[in-house]
């Protein structure tokens, strides 16, 4: 049964990773990603979700001995929503943080920007032939 | 002034106790009783400044050691953490099971330790310090539940996988290390 906590949890989680404020870290799980604080962590991960047809997002938080002790999904936290307009729209963002926390574990956006630069300052600098 | 001539003072006396009053020696030796009271009043206050002061470096001192002592203990935790990690990636390299639950068992009690300290003191972790540890806690769990998994499924746990991910979490506790070590010292 999703709460109030659990849909302040998601768009916190998104701010703050959208914001570049969150370090996702990869996990020895494919697909699962993981953000540690001093005390407990939240894991994102795709699973099957028991709301609904299609996939999850599902966030898992572990406590200090890394053991989960909470699980939710989107589909479970969607029910929150009085229509499908908003429902929809809280779809998107939990897809959204999902693909950002995969980005910023992976440090796909860091290479991105590495290469660029290089491709850019290595522009100005080479001779032409 | 009280009677020289007292009728209880015995008569050798009375030359003496007429002459002191002549030259009120009284009054001289009760001004320098005063004098002698304040100079014992000012050097008893000066003693127990002086000791208070020493006191207080006495328990600045006792501060240090107990806080040089928690460092130490959170530099040896840390350093048995980084041992039993190696030895884990020696058993997953090698592909051995067996002993892993213990080991994995092991590190998360002594990483648990480490991040939460001895003393009042602490062990002078940061928050971001204590993520780490964190991190490699949770990592710990996700390993020891992969290779229970693949145990039971008969299947080999993604032994390349593992060791990836526990060597970043090696090479973050190393960081940790050193910097305790670098406290330690500048104190």
């Amino acid at each position: 049964m999703a709460t109030q906590d659990h849909l302040e949890l998601f768009e916190r989680l998104f701010q703050q990773t959208r914001e570049g404020k969150l370090n996702w870290k990869d996990t020895v799980d494919k697909g699962t990603y993981v953000v540690s604080f001093k005390d407990y962590a939240v894991e994102i991960l795709r699973a099957d979700s028991q709301e609904g047809p299609d996939s999850a997002v599902v966030l898992g938080l572990r406590n200090a001995e890394g053991e989960i002790v909470e699980r939710v999904d989107d589909f479970e936290v969607a029910q929150l929503f009085p229509n499908d307009a908003s429902r929809r729209s809280f779809f998107q963002k939990s897809e959204q943080l999902y693909e950002l926390a995969r980005r910023n574990a992976l440090g796909a956006d860091k290479a991105l920007n590495s290469i660029l630069n290089e491709l850019r300052t290595g522009n100005k600098d080479d001779i032409p032939f | 002034m009280p009677p020289v001539d007292a009728p209880d003072w015995p008569d050798f006396m009375l030359p003496i106790m007429k002459w002191m009053a002549t030259n009120q020696i009284n009054d001289i030796v009760a001004v320098v009783s005063i004098l002698v009271t304040i100079g014992g009043f000012v050097v008893t206050i000066l003693k127990l400044r002086k000791s208070q002061r020493a006191a207080e470096a006495a328990k600045d001192a006792a501060m240090r050691t107990q806080k040089n002592m928690e460092y130490v203990s959170a530099i040896t935790d840390f350093a048995a953490a980084i041992e039993i990690l190696d030895e884990i990636k020696r058993f997953h390299r090698n592909r051995v099971t067996q002993p892993l639950p213990d080991r994995y068992s092991a590190l998360r009690k002594i990483l648990n330790t480490a991040r939460a300290g001895r003393g009042e003191l602490g062990t002078g972790l940061t928050d971001a310090h204590k993520a780490i540890v964190q991190d490699a806690l949770v990592n710990l769990a996700k390993a020891e539940e992969a290779v229970d998994r693949a145990v039971a499924s008969n299947h080999a746990p993604d032994f390349v996988r593992l060791n990836r991910i526990l060597t970043r979490d090696l090479d973050q506790l190393q960081e940790i290390l050193v910097y305790l070590k670098s406290q330690a010292g500048g104190r």
